[in-house]
């Protein structure tokens, strides 16, 4: 009886610790961090369009864009440095050549080459051919920035073909 | 009996009297909120300062702001209305295709009462439109005009 409630006990204690353990894992400081900027990220790209995935362009595409932020394609989207740090860290840790990240859109694209637009990398090229001028020109799509009017899940990046 | 008739009478003209001294400040507060006035209260410190003769807001000069044409600016957008519509009770349109909640506060009644978040978008969008800074009489102007449509 004792021997068998000792078992118990102990049972209980690792079950405890390994719950703990997990709980200790999963809440380790580098989740949130990345989550956050994920979020700022999120909310100040997607305040004037969808906020493009970063594995939509290089690094070096990135890092060209977000220096010219107080003239983005004929707007100024200037940012406070710190929120301007914080979204180019996320973006270019996540680029199309960062490790582990989805390279479909490095497809052709020369070294040399720094696109600023994602509708100008041969990847987007090859994959939007079939698609004509009117369409993007359409009132309802006005660019081909607004992958969200062909693309219902673009936001959460969905882009099966439509 | 009589006197607390009287009370009553006091009391009444009392109330009535407070009333009338609140009356109009309440209904500002209820136009512009209270976190909107403390911006527009910012902005007419600043406009005194930059500008001694600075006799209050226009909602009749803001929205001729809203609807001018500039030659000034980055070009694609000439005008706050390029984006925003003439009409500002109106949802707007990014370039990109995004929709903009409506600039009038009856539409949208969180705008304008965060100074941060204000000033941020008059420093990008005053540059995108007329390629300079508004001046705090603009910015002033330009939210009285929202605030009251």
């Amino acid at each position: 009886m004792t021997y068998r409630h000792s078992i118990a006990t102990g049972a209980a204690i690792l079950g405890a610790a390994i719950a703990t353990l997990i709980l200790i894992l999963s809440a380790s400081p580098a989740r949130p961090a990345t989550t956050d900027a994920e979020a700022t990220t999120t909310k100040e790209c997607g305040a004037c369009h969808m906020a493009y995935l970063p594995q939509f362009l290089p690094a070096r595409s990135w890092q060209a864009l977000m220096k010219g932020l107080d003239n983005h394609f004929g707007e100024n989207a200037s940012l406070d440095a710190a929120t301007r740090k914080t979204i180019l860290d996320y973006l270019v840790s996540h680029a199309a050549d960062a490790p582990g990240q989805d390279k479909r859109f490095l497809m052709g694209l020369p070294d040399a080459a720094t696109p600023l637009r994602i509708s100008e990398t041969p990847y987007w090229i090859r994959r939007h051919s079939e698609i004509p001028d009117s369409i993007f020109s359409h009132p309802k799509v006005k660019s081909k920035a607004n992958c969200g009017a062909c693309h219902q899940n673009a936001a959460q990046g969905g882009f099966e073909d439509e | 009996m009589i006197i607390s008739r009287l009370m009553q009478r006091r009391v009444r003209r009392s109330a009535f009297i407070l009333l009338l001294l609140t009356a109009p400040t309440a209904l500002a507060m209820a136009a512009a909120g209270t976190a909107q006035q403390q911006v527009l209260d910012q902005y007419a410190q600043q406009a005194k300062t930059a500008d001694a003769g600075f006799n209050g807001f226009s909602a009749d000069r803001g929205k001729a702001f809203f609807l001018a044409q500039s030659a000034a600016g980055h070009g694609d957008t000439p005008s706050c209305s390029t984006c925003h519509t003439t009409d500002p009770r109106q949802m707007g349109h990014t370039r990109a295709g995004k929709e903009i909640n409506p600039m009038a506060l009856s539409r949208t009644p969180d705008r304008f009462g965060d100074i941060n978040k204000t000033e941020k978008w008059f420093a990008r969008n005053c540059d995108t439109v007329l390629g300079r800074a508004c001046t705090p009489r603009e910015k002033g102007d330009f939210i009285t005009y929202m605030v009251g449509l």
